[in-house]
């Protein structure tokens, strides 16, 4: 069995607000979140706004460190590294982030942009060697090599991102991390770029991190799913099998409310808006919008449990309701006993 | 045309454009759509597509002096917009043709409350009523759009409504004045998805009890599949293809229509090891078109794509396709695929 | 591995319908309005340039420029008014009071006004954005103190600095150039501050520091050279209020003593013949206006040309 290369375990981060009056004014923008990324693999997570995720990516490049929760690397803990110790896990470890117009500085040149690892981490290194090497790479993603002098604003929207995972590639990472790397581009974009994401991982057996609001996309690029939500893992297991049938009433609800072209001129149904308040409350986080709420949700915080057959690859959930059968409708009240 | 009703709004051969200091953009050129009354109508694109552009027109709020109106017609039941007065558009704007931005953030004034935004149109149709009667509707009007506490929630500031709420906002100023024609302009592209899906309900409810006529704009192909009757596709400033939503989606004419619903990925039926792609990116609509707009990427293109602009084609049914492939001299025989493309 | 749908095995969308109409594309549809006739501010700012640019060339060329010698005192020659007013084309701008051409005087001061100015807000522009580079990215207690010296140093006011100073050292130049200094590099912190911050926000910087780079090199490579469009404009901005600046500090005697010659010693020494002979003091009077007005004109130029919102249109 293929140990871990990545391995998250309990990672939280608080963030506290300062000018609140009220006491405790704090936001746990991740919650005990636990999962894994094998080499080679490709994990997902799928969350929206508010869900932390983004606070996630932060940590996880150790752009911020968690509050509490270790992050083993190739059974290393990251989380409190400094020095030769993170630089060697950026050796392993790059990004690539959703804003490709934000994401390559206006005034440096493309070709500088992509060698910037490189240069950065291997000093030594002689400068036709250093563009030897961004050719190559921008080759492999299919940019002009004359692009190499111009400037970030001179590109298109899918050339930009080309360049974002040239950029992440220079330094040989073992893992990816992509923050929505496709939202902000055309959708007859997307595509070719998800398609050169694929290629790129069988060729070079990288494991990616991706992380999206898009169910579909992750449907497509990734083999385990984790589903977030506010700051906390409702769900995560097999892509497919967590898709076609949730069990966490806001995965069903997500997966509901993606929009689908085999239904035409059926509404969906959605779910309650999510309040603007973003304190942490007692009890199950997605209880004030759940269709299926019941008494005990308000109070005590629903834990993670397995389902689905044993195996290799568990399915897990956390709601109190796990142990009835799966309503078909969303706010179809469950049967049986509790 | 086929004998109908009149239409409610019919956009004929719209030309605006866009002048910059590189030069002028042809921002929108030569759309062509209709809609019925009560009739829910698609107009989807991406980046470059115009579709934005063609409904600040058809509001005559284009960007001016930068963008001009430069040709063409816009019909709401029978009289041309582009000839009224600046007096007569401002009854028109609200009054009959409503809208709704992406960004509702952007929509709503933030220093000022949600009622005092709500009376604001609101006085617009009734100069005359009271300021208590005015409070009234407006509570309806929150109350309609599915704001709880709508009396209370008056006097609270956007800030401290979630997103989902805040577009809701912004429908109900939009649709205060009961217009014949809302027009969305991605209204739900900065939401998460499940307040997507409440609020293209919401607006569905709110079309069918008033007999109201939606124009949604989007680049989303699946929202389109679940709100619109009918369906315009638009590509580099041009409408290349329209028709019955059912239509479009299960056998589209247009080889960009049908190289978009495979593109892109999909929940249901077999997940794919590799997607569909399409070569190259959408016409940046500063370099100017010869011939079809979509030949450079189409797998279908001839020499005749490359160097004439294709004509439109209307259908028995309503429908319209603007592609050589479709005219009545090109023979229907198998297509010659494009030459070989580099892997991108 | 299953075989997925590839590009080369679609098939065309199928030709089917009766086609009632076929409207041909029109070839080049009538425009209502010809060629791109919007320019918005013009290829190059003309006012500011015409109204800088004499300024500019008597400061670059002055001695070699001005027709006599500015400093020659013939008081058999006072008080001879400009050309068209009654004087000669000998003094175009006619004499002072003690008989010394105001044309040289004027682009003889033109020289040292803008030198002063110019040395003035580049040592304030470098060492102000040095301080707002500073506190923008270590924050915390570097921040807290550099802000509040620039708060104590803008409470403090200007004039009040320059005569604290005129009476420790003296007046002349260096006073001047010192003045401008203290006074001016505070708002250059604070902008730069700023930009700094929201520089910090962006993603480039993150991705730099997710490939390894230090603080050092993601300050000098990402921030700053996004900086200095910011930086530009201000300075610009302030350059023109520094010549003001130096001529009421030459008018109030602390700046550039006689019998060099100055703008605003200029105007101070014609305060008493306003009534007699007006040019004295009005002459330099417009050529000062002339040079802010151009500083600003151009400044407010670069302002609109640099800012990214603005570029679309």
């Amino acid at each position: 069995m293929t140990a871990d290369l990545l391995e998250v375990r309990e990672v939280a981060k608080t963030f506290h607000l300062r000018r609140r009056r009220r006491r405790g004014g704090s936001v746990r923008a991740v919650d005990a979140v636990s999962f894994s990324v094998r080499a080679g693999e490709s994990v997902g997570i799928a969350g929206e706004s508010g869900s932390g995720k983004s606070t996630l990516a932060r940590i996880l490049l150790r752009l911020d460190k968690p509050t509490s929760g270790q992050i083993l690397f190739d059974g290393t803990d990251i989380a409190g590294a400094a020095g030769e110790e993170l630089m060697n896990y950026r050796r392993q470890v790059q990004a690539v982030f959703q804003n490709s117009s934000s994401a390559l500085s206006p005034r440096m040149r493309i070709g500088d942009i992509i060698a910037e690892p490189l240069v950065v981490q291997q000093r030594d290194v002689p400068d036709k060697d250093v563009i030897a090497r961004v050719e190559e790479l921008m080759r492999r993603v299919g940019l002009p090599g004359e692009l190499r002098r111009s400037y970030p604003h001179e590109l298109s929207g899918g050339q930009k991102q080309r360049v974002a995972i040239a950029r992440s590639l220079i330094v040989d990472p073992r893992m990816l991390v992509l923050d929505e790397p496709v939202s902000a581009l055309d959708v007859s974009v997307r595509s070719q770029v998800l398609n050169l994401l694929l290629d790129l991982q069988k060729e070079r057996g990288l494991a990616y991190l991706m992380i999206a609001h898009d169910l579909a996309i992750l449907r497509h690029v990734t083999t385990y799913l984790v589903v977030i939500y506010r700051g906390r893992i409702v769900e995560q297991g097999p892509t497919e099998e967590v898709l076609s049938a949730p069990r966490h009433p806001y995965t069903r609800a997500l997966v509901a409310a993606s929009p689908r072209f085999d239904r035409v001129g059926v509404a969906v149904e959605g779910v309650a808006d999510a309040d603007a308040g973003i304190e942490t409350q007692a009890g199950c986080a997605f209880a004030p919008r759940c269709p299926l709420v019941i008494d005990r949700c308000r109070v005590d915080t629903p834990v993670l449990e397995d389902i689905g057959p044993g195996g290799t690859v568990i399915h897990r959930a956390a709601c109190h309701l796990l142990a009835r059968p799966v309503p078909t409708a969303l706010n179809e009240p469950p049967k049986g006993d509790l | 045309m086929s004998a109908q009703a009149q239409p409610l709004l019919e956009v004929r051969d719209l030309r605006t454009y866009l002048h910059l200091r590189s030069g002028v953009v042809r921002a929108v050129d030569g759309a062509s759509f209709t809609i019925q009354r009560g009739e829910a109508l698609g107009l989807v694109g991406e980046s470059g597509s115009g579709k934005s552009m063609t409904c600040l027109s058809i509001m005559r709020i284009e960007p001016r002096p930068a963008a001009v109106i430069g040709g063409g017609q816009i019909l709401l039941d029978g009289e041309n917009l582009l000839d009224k007065s600046l007096a007569e558009m401002r009854h028109v704007r609200g009054g009959r043709i409503g809208m709704i931005l992406q960004d509702p953030l952007n929509s709503l004034n933030p220093v000022l409350t949600i009622g005092d935004q709500l009376l604001e149109a609101l006085r617009l149709s009734y100069p005359n009523s009271d300021k208590a009667d005015l409070r009234r509707q407006a509570a309806e009007a929150l109350d309609r759009v599915g704001i709880p506490n709508a009396e209370a929630r008056l006097q609270s500031y956007p800030f401290e409504f979630s997103g989902g709420m805040c577009q809701r906002v912004a429908a109900a100023i939009a649709m205060v004045r009961s217009p014949d024609l809302l027009i969305a302009d991605e209204p739900t592209t900065a939401l998460d998805v499940t307040s997507q899906a409440k609020f293209l309900g919401l607006l569905d409810e709110l079309r069918r009890e008033r007999g109201m006529s939606l124009l949604l704009v989007t680049h989303d192909l699946g929202i389109v599949a679940e709100t619109c009757d009918r369906v315009a596709v638009m590509y580099g400033g041009r409408v290349v293809e329209t028709g019955p939503t059912r239509e479009i989606l299960s056998q589209p004419r247009h080889p960009y229509t049908q190289a978009l619903l495979r593109a892109v990925p999909h929940l249901d039926g077999p997940r794919m090891e590799r997607l569909f792609q399409i070569a190259g990116e959408p016409p940046s609509i500063r370099a100017p078109q010869v011939g079809c707009a979509y030949a450079p990427r189409c797998d279908f293109a001839k020499d005749r794509c490359r160097t004439e602009a294709p004509p439109t084609l209307r259908y028995a049914g309503g429908e319209s396709v603007a592609c050589w492939m479709h005219a009545p001299e090109c023979a229907p025989a198998a297509a010659v695929p494009a030459p070989a493309r580099s892997k991108p | 591995m299953s075989d997925s749908v590839s590009n080369a095995a679609i098939a065309p969308p199928a030709v089917r319908g009766e086609v009632l109409e076929v409207i041909d594309a029109p070839k080049d549809a009538a425009v209502r309005v010809g060629r791109s006739r919007r320019r918005k501010g013009g290829r190059l700012p003309w006012l500011a340039l015409l109204l800088l640019a004499p300024i500019v060339i008597f400061g670059l060329f002055g001695p070699i420029l001005a027709p006599q010698d500015p400093t020659s005192i013939n008081p058999s020659d006072a008080l001879i008014p400009p050309m068209y007013f009654g004087g000669t084309w000998e003094h175009v701008l006619g004499t002072d009071h003690t008989g010394r051409d105001m044309l040289s005087r004027l682009i003889d001061g033109a020289r040292n006004s803008l030198m002063v100015a110019f040395f003035g807000v580049a040592l304030a522009g470098a060492f102000g954005t040095a301080v707002g580079l500073l506190s923008g990215y270590l924050r915390g207690a570097v921040d807290e103190i550099l802000m509040r010296i620039v708060d104590m140093q803008l409470a403090f006011p200007a004039i009040l600095l320059a005569v604290l100073l005129a009476a420790v050292i003296g007046g002349g130049l260096m006073t001047v150039i010192i003045s401008l200094m203290i006074t001016f590099w505070s708002t250059y912190a604070r902008v730069v501050r700023g930009e700094t911050l929201l520089q910090m926000q962006r993603d480039y910087v993150a991705l730099a520091r997710v490939a390894g780079a230090s603080r050092w090199r993601i300050m000098r490579l990402h921030v700053l050279p996004n900086l200095l469009s910011v930086v530009l404009v201000l300075a610009t901005l302030q350059l023109g209020a520094a010549v003001g600046f130096e001529a009421a500090l030459t008018f109030l005697g602390l700046g550039i003593q006689p019998p060099a010659s100055a703008w605003g010693l200029m105007i101070s020494d014609g305060r008493l013949f306003m009534s007699q002979a007006w040019w004295i003091p009005t002459v330099p009077g417009i050529a000062l206006v002339m040079t802010v007005l151009g500083a600003n004109l151009l400044g407010d130029w670069l302002r609109d040309r640099f800012d990214p919102r603005l570029r679309q249109l």
